[in-house]
């Protein structure tokens, strides 16, 4: 695994910059810049827009189906909001996705760290971490319900056969599924944050860690104040894409816990996901959309900012 | 972490027998760890492996036994003899379509980003990254009422737009990085001779970004491979359905069909595998440019 293939010019930001050339050259280019960007940008705010504008226009409706009954204003989010339910799969959530960022974006970063030497087991054990990442979630959410099953999964009777006590049915009790469903998760996408990092801690100059070590700076220091510092806005970008993805997720969920038990693990996504699919609900649909819109964005611009800081200004 | 520590240039380890019998220990550690890491990751894609490889008889049997005696492959007959092939299909159509119109915007958006500045362009590129904040679950009400009324469901069209429209921003993100790491002097030397802007970008600049291009078609391709809710939202009859679509019918309309799913689950796994295989290597170094570049 070598570093990169074409030579990283790490302060070619500032010289790529085309010198303004004349007033008619500057203008052709600035329009010129525009159509490169043009197909990207229509493609994504036509279609982002659109859902914006659905979910803000029906959530202020009571709905039959597909037909606006009655204006309700904000009827919907307060009954929304009020209903303990609804706190419930905000709690949910908020434990699924901060604690399996956290818990993601951690052991990723260790296994980064240990496996980022070119070494055969590291390889090895490098592919073997990309496996549960590239399986689809329905297939990673059955054989999970399968292995941990008390009553005739195979943890069970490999516990049967070394004697232990009764292998746990961990999918009884609201907390311990809750922590099974969100440590699945985190198995199963640990492969991200590790690539990501892998592939960052490759580009860190070697002088610095070495000059950090002739300074007296021992492992941990050297991964404290050199390196970590060094991948911070990759971890920043990381960390983003990864909560986006948890706050949304559905089929995990659905195919796992299926929201059980009493709730516990139904999060803000599978929750939409039935009053929109199962329930044919869509003035609640509709209103859960802008509530989870909303919570995106905050989200967005928190982590941009962030990472605004970290990057010295430009994100 | 072991080789790491191996890794340190020899004057900071202490010398003679106490190394050697350390690095032993060391070496044995990792060796463990690895095993355990492998047995770890791998769980339940072997156990997905053995069901699909035993008689229908044997599968729920207790206590379950890990190597298939006798192995079967009936399993895999009756998958690969319905539908599955079709959905197969449709997976690749959807996920080879996305890759082709998220490249096709992002790499002029990630070139036009980098080689060019112009007045609301950090607006512009703002819009595009924010479209990442939008979150698929939130987009699938209005994109089933939308398809609905524009009559796109069950057709191979929607699916690649909403794909593409998530997969965008972050495509855009990872090649604005990378193409910034590529001198400019290099495509305006092609445009001196003779090269349009256009070509420049095509022939000059995304050859040497290819390892970041391959990373980018990779995250999509696997993104479009294991999308489920929109692609159970939009499609309607069987024969349009996806691969994860399909996977999860084994599960809800004939009561658990675990060969079914097992088979289905190891082949489903082959392409994107094997893609991932070829490009591997272009993938890790195409991260390292393409993120840190962003700085």
């Amino acid at each position: 695994m070598t570093t990169s293939v074409t030579p990283t010019l790490p302060s070619t930001a500032e010289q790529n910059r085309p010198a303004a050339g004349g007033a008619g050259r500057a203008r052709r280019r600035r329009s010129t810049g525009w159509l490169y960007m043009a197909p990207a940008f229509v493609l994504v705010l036509v279609v982002t827009a659109y859902p914006l504008y659905f979910a803000a226009r029906y959530s202020a409706f009571r709905m039959r189906m597909w037909e606006p009954v009655e204006f309700v204003g904000l009827g919907n989010y307060t009954h929304l909001l009020t209903e303990p339910r609804f706190l419930t799969n905000l709690l949910a959530s908020a434990v699924y996705v901060f604690g399996g960022v956290l818990a993601c974006a951690g052991i990723g970063l260790g296994l980064a760290l240990a496996l980022r030497g070119g070494g055969r087991w590291q390889r090895v054990l490098r592919t073997f971490i990309l496996i549960p990442w590239i399986t689809s979630e329905v297939v990673v959410a059955i054989t999970w319900r399968w292995l941990l099953n008390p009553q005739y999964g195979p943890l069970t009777s490999v516990f049967e056969r070394l004697g232990l006590p009764d292998f746990p049915n961990l999918f009884a009790s609201e907390t311990s599924a809750l922590a099974a469903l969100t440590l699945v998760n985190v198995w199963r996408s640990l492969a991200f944050p590790m690539l990501m990092f892998l592939a960052a801690l490759q580009a860190v100059p070697k002088q610095t860690e070495e000059a950090a070590e002739v300074d007296g700076a021992g492992y941990w220091k050297r991964v404290r104040y050199v390196l970590v510092p060094a991948i911070m806005p990759v971890i920043v970008v990381t960390v983003i894409v990864l909560t986006i993805n948890y706050f949304n997720m559905v089929v995990l969920v659905l195919d796992l816990t299926g929201g059980g038990p009493t709730g516990a693990t139904e999060i803000l996504g599978l929750r939409l996901y039935r009053e929109a699919f199962e329930y044919f609900s869509v003035d609640t649909a509709a209103t859960l959309t802008m509530v989870m819109l909303l919570i995106n964005f905050v989200l967005a611009i928190f982590y941009f900012r962030a990472l605004r800081r970290q990057a010295g200004g430009e994100a | 972490m072991t080789t790491t520590v191996e890794a340190r240039p020899a004057a900071v380890r202490p010398s003679g027998p106490v190394a050697t019998k350390r690095r032993r220990a060391w070496r044995i550690a990792a060796i463990v760890l690895v095993i355990l890491g492998v047995v770890v990751f791998s769980a339940n894609t072997l156990w997905a492996l053995s069901t699909s490889l035993k008689a229908p008889d044997d599968i729920l049997a207790y206590p379950p036994s890990l190597i298939p005696s006798p192995v079967s492959f009936d399993s895999y007959a009756r998958v690969l003899d319905g539908q599955f092939l079709r959905w197969i299909l449709n997976s690749l159509i959807v996920a080879v379509g996305t890759v082709v119109v998220v490249l096709g915007v992002s790499i002029p958006a990630a070139y036009g980003a980098t080689r060019f500045q112009f007045r609301g362009q950090t607006a512009l590129l703002f819009v595009i990254l924010a479209g990442m904040a939008v979150g698929q679950v939130a987009t699938v009400v209005p994109f089933y009422f939308l398809a609905s009324r524009l009559g796109l469901i069950d057709t191979y069209v929607v699916l690649i737009l909403v794909y593409s429209v998530w997969m965008t921003p972050l495509s855009v993100w990872l090649l604005r990085g990378y193409f910034k790491s590529i001198p400019v002097s290099l495509d305006e030397a092609a445009m001196l001779d003779g090269c349009s802007r256009f070509r420049a970008m095509l022939r000059v600049v995304v050859p040497l970004a290819r390892p970041g291009v391959a990373a980018a078609a990779l995250i999509v391709f696997v993104y479009a491979w294991n999308e489920f809710i929109l692609a159970v939202a939009l499609t309607m009859s069987d024969s349009m359905r996806t691969v994860p679509v399909g996977l999860h019918m084994f599960l809800a309309t004939y009561g658990v069909d675990w060969g079914a799913i097992s088979a289905g689950s190891i082949v489903s796994l082959l392409p994107v595998l094997m893609l991932f295989l070829v490009l591997q290597r272009q993938f890790i170094s195409g991260l390292t440019a393409g993120t840190l570049g962003s700085q």
